[in-house]
């Protein structure tokens, strides 16, 4: 199953308080749009007020809640096991938690304290604001972007002897 | 006289994290650094790209 999730509505992690009372599937995505846990319930607003995963997301930032309101003609379950089953997300552990090792947060995300010029931060701060997006989500992005662009050190060739 | 720094914690996929930090060693820079350099990079990037659009802007 395809999901556009740029075009899915969302809100921030921070602000799950303004989810829709709607049935849907939802999804939890980190800063640079990876989706961390995959979920359904018959009122997402209600489901977030007593999530399980809430201790464990509280510490991390710029997380996103996307949602997807299906078609009446597919149930939730199918649907969420389907995209479960493409995904893959780390946070989603078949069977029963008590009896499997739960990823830890720190496989997912990984805090890193940096020390920017301010007028780098500045700049980045512009930026983010103009593409409406977190800070950290912006330097996510593009530091992606940045390593996806050099190639790997395995793939690079030896220089000529 | 010092540059003012501003201090930022930044949450990031671990996978990336890796990359970056390989990409530091074999740079030879802290890993601080190494992202100031890239996102320096990215910036410069996005300004050059916006470039020609406002020259454009301009002559329009």
């Amino acid at each position: 199953m395809q999901v556009e999730f740029a075009t899915l509505p969302s809100v921030s992690f921070e602000e799950r308080r303004h989810l829709p009372q709607e049935s849907a599937i939802y999804f939890v995505t980190d800063p640079g749009g990876a989706v961390l846990y995959i979920g359904k319930s018959v009122d997402i607003r209600q489901r977030w007020a007593t999530h399980h995963l809430l201790p464990r997301l509280k510490p991390m930032s710029g997380l996103r809640i996307a949602w997807l309101v299906p078609d009446q003609a597919r149930s939730l379950v199918s649907i969420e096991s389907d995209l479960i089953r493409d995904l893959d997300p780390p946070l989603n552990v078949v069977g029963a938690p008590t009896t499997k090792r739960l990823p830890r947060l720190a496989d997912v995300a990984v805090g890193l304290m940096l020390r920017l010029p301010a007028d780098l931060n500045a700049d980045l701060k512009a930026w983010a604001k103009e593409d409406g997006r977190s800070l950290s989500n912006l330097i996510v992005h593009l530091l992606k972007r940045a390593v996806m662009s050099r190639p790997s050190p395995d793939t690079t060739p030896s220089p000529p002897a | 006289m010092e540059k003012k720094t501003v201090n930022l914690n930044v949450r990031m996929p671990a996978d990336l994290h890796d990359r970056v930090k390989q990409q530091a060693s074999r740079d030879m820079r802290s890993l601080n650094l190494e992202v100031l350099w890239l996102l320096e990079r990215g910036l410069e990037s996005v300004k050059s790209a916006d470039e020609p659009e406002r020259k454009q802007a301009d002559a329009g």
